[in-house]
């Protein structure tokens, strides 16, 4: 059933079994997959049905660091189903290597293996459309490999990523929920704070006309995505002076994302044909589900050279001459510009680096550079594929490291009065430097197999060398089954509450290469099982 | 006295002599060594239409190991010694690839200008360049 939260009157008791904060992938899972049980749930959406301007304002907020393309406001969306309502669909769940390896720094690893996860992946797969949980790339094109950039071995493989529709979570079970007689949406609800108490587990809302409720549930599950989830477990902590999930001092460190950019080109020796991993390729499961191919090297390979995972996505470049390298530069120069420009406009902060500028040094840049913008775009739409050469695009797993973070802004308040977050991210040198690896061993395969070199794109001079963001949000309450080495523990709970659970990327202690949404809702599915004994016994 | 003078002279004279003896040969010794070299490792150069970017990565990675020790490295390849005995040209080539490939398949490789290149690959671009 649908309420509107900002009504004064004539809505149920807020008194639940469950309350679910947050409408996305998880929140929603967790809700249907709980419905069965008759248990009385409350799903808390801070947005609506539809996009709302003031409402998404509420995901305002700072990056310190690699800011570049990257924003905090609509990196996540605020309505019902989350950022799923833009999110690209691609789909793979996490290696078993992710599980068994530690991520170094002192810091622990997965709790249990990927066995663990198995089945909930399987039931994960129904919930984001992806057909049957199977990922064997020989198997899925029936042992025809003609298309494989090289025969798998005992160093590198093919792989796959499912394309879900993709799912919009919102659109796609908003039926079943609102026929639900059992689960109660309460839209333009915002959790600003929650409590773990001997009377209950309790989040206070407020919706932005100003009407404040209190919800008390055998448990609540925060399942508002990484960081929002890690913003109201330390604002929480602020108000009431608990440490809920920070015994250790971790709660919102660790943040990671799948650091993604240009890695390097492979020159053939001579050009390709048709190969699966081109991205106009049609490839589909059995079921109809698109199938994307990617190479990495195998787990045994990187466990033996300790590197990082990570995937590389093959993509078809033209031939460049140097002065459509310079063009590229130039176009980037614009486009810099022209965001400062815009920053200028709507009175945002500009980072200065070297020689402050002035608004006239921006604007002047981005019409000096307007011609090499339009040109680079034109040159990307009407672009064939060349086959001489490929883009290895990379999306390597992140280290987590305590110096990437979500803090509370001490100055800056949302319309709710809640202090905004601010994300400190950098890719860290060593990342870099492992990924740089990477890229070398890729080199030493490909001219092994003697079908051409691999050129690693410059750090510091090239355009494809912008580490940039997969748009995933991990980390921040990293799951470990001690207190003082993680936030939350192996069921996903705060440590130090009593039934404060949190289903979200944020648990993730290492992020693996896979994208991330198939493993949030396969973890949901778990957290689901748990709650159900919990809740029955 | 004089027995003393002609025992100076002497060892005077056969100190020098040695000397420039000694000067010379290694002069000529090592001229020819380089001169051999040279000549030696020409049959190499059959490779280098198959290495991309020959004259950058020559360069670069000469101006990072030096002359004397490129020299060094040849020596210590008999693998490409034994390239440089094959007749055939089109037989040398083609064997002088399957060194490059087996430096890949064992890691011998490098990254000289951002390019991943085998050892013998760049050995071969070096001597090209210098
Ligand atoms: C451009 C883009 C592309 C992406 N592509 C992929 C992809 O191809 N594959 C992949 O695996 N992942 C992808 N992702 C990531 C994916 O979108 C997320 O992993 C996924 O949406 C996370 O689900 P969630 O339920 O944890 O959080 P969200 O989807 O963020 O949902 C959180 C919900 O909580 C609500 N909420 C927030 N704060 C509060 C509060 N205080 N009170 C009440 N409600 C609140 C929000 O309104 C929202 O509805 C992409 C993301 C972006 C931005």
């Amino acid at each position: 059933m649908f309420f509107d939260g900002r009504q004064q009157s004539g809505l149920p008791e807020t008194d639940y079994d469950l309350i679910i904060v947050g409408a996305g992938p998880a929140g929603i899972t967790l809700a249907l997959e709980l419905e069965s049980l008759g248990l009385r749930i409350a799903l808390l959406e801070s947005g609506g049905q539809e996009y709302d301007d003031d409402a998404q304002r509420l995901n305002e907020g700072r990056i310190e660091g690699n800011d570049d393309e990257y924003d905090l406001q609509f990196s996540r969306l605020r309505w019902l189903g989350g950022t799923s309502n833009h999110w690209g669909g691609h789909c793979a769940p996490l290696d078993s290597i992710d599980f068994e390896r530690s991520p170094g720094g002192g810091l622990s690893g997965w709790p249990f293996g990927r066995t663990e996860l198995e089945p909930y992946y399987k039931k994960a797969h129904d919930y984001c459309e992806l057909g049957a949980y199977r990922y064997n790339a020989a198997e899925l094109v029936y042992g025809d490999t003609s298309g494989f950039l090289l025969h798998d071995n005992d160093k590198v493989e093919t792989t796959v990523i499912r394309q879900s529709p993709p799912t919009r979570f919102g659109e796609k079970y908003s039926d079943r929920l609102e026929q639900s007689a059992n689960i109660h949406v309460w839209f333009w609800t915002n959790v600003i704070t929650v409590r773990s108490d001997d009377s209950g587990e309790w989040a206070e809302t407020r919706t932005l006309n100003g009407v404040n409720r209190r919800f008390k549930g055998k448990a609540v599950v925060l399942a508002a995505g990484a960081i929002e989830n890690t913003r109201i477990v330390l604002f929480s902590n602020q108000q009431g002076g608990t440490r809920l999930g920070d015994e250790g001092g971790l709660l919102g460190k660790c943040y990671m994302d799948h650091p993604s950019a240009g890695a390097g080109f492979i020159h053939f020796n001579r050009p390709v044909g048709d190969l699966v991993y081109w991205s106009d390729s049609s490839a589909h499961a059995d079921e109809g589900v698109p199938l994307h191919f990617v190479l990495r090297l195998t787990e045994a390979e990187i466990a033996k050279r300790n590197l990082l995972n990570f995937q590389y996505y093959l993509v078809p470049f033209a031939d460049v001459p140097q002065k459509v390298r310079d063009r590229w530069r130039a176009a980037k120069t614009g486009v810099t510009s022209l965001k400062n420009v815009a920053k200028r406009l709507l009175g945002r902060d500009i980072p200065v680096i070297g020689t402050p500028r002035t608004f006239s040094d921006d604007y002047c840049d981005f019409i000096a550079n307007a011609d090499a913008i339009a040109a680079v775009q034109a040159e990307r739409i009407f672009a064939q594929p060349g086959h001489k050469r490929v883009l290895l695009r990379f999306e390597s797993e992140e280290r987590p490291h305590r110096t990437n973070f979500v803090a509370l802004d001490p100055s800056e308040r949302d319309a709710l009065g809640m202090p905004r977050p601010v994300l400190h991210w950098a890719t860290a040198e060593d990342d870099l430097a492992a990924i740089r690896e990477t890229v070398q061993v890729f080199g030493n395969i490909v001219g092994a197999a003697g079908i051409g070199r691999v050129q690693l794109e410059d750090h510091d001079d090239d355009p494809y060398w912008g580490t940039t963001t997969a748009w995933h949000q991990l980390g921040c309450m990293r799951m470990a089954e001690s207190p003082t080495s993680g936030v939350v523990d192996a069921n996903c709970r705060l440590h130090g509450s009593n039934a404060i659970y949190v289903a979200s990327g944020a648990v993730f202690p290492t992020s693996g290469r896979a994208n991330p949404t198939l493993t949030i809702v396969a973890l949901t599915l778990r957290l689901a099982d748990h709650l159900s004994e919990r809740m029955q016994g | 006295m004089k027995l003393r003078r002609r025992h100076l002279l002497l060892t005077g004279g056969a100190t020098v002599g040695l000397g420039v003896l000694g000067y010379g040969g290694s002069v000529a010794v090592c001229s020819t060594s380089k001169t051999v070299t040279a000549k030696m490792i020409r049959p190499l150069f059959v490779a280098i239409g198959d290495i991309l970017e020959p004259e950058i990565i020559g360069r670069a990675w000469l101006s990072r190991i030096g002359t004397r020790a490129l020299h060094t490295r040849i020596h210590q390849r008999t693998d490409l010694l034994a390239a440089t005995l094959i007749p055939d040209p089109a037989q040398r080539r083609a064997e002088l690839s399957d060194v490059i490939r087996r430096d890949f398949a064992r890691d011998e490789t490098e990254v000289v200008e951002n390019w991943v290149v085998s050892e013998a690959e760049a050995i071969i671009a070096g001597a090209w360049v210098s």
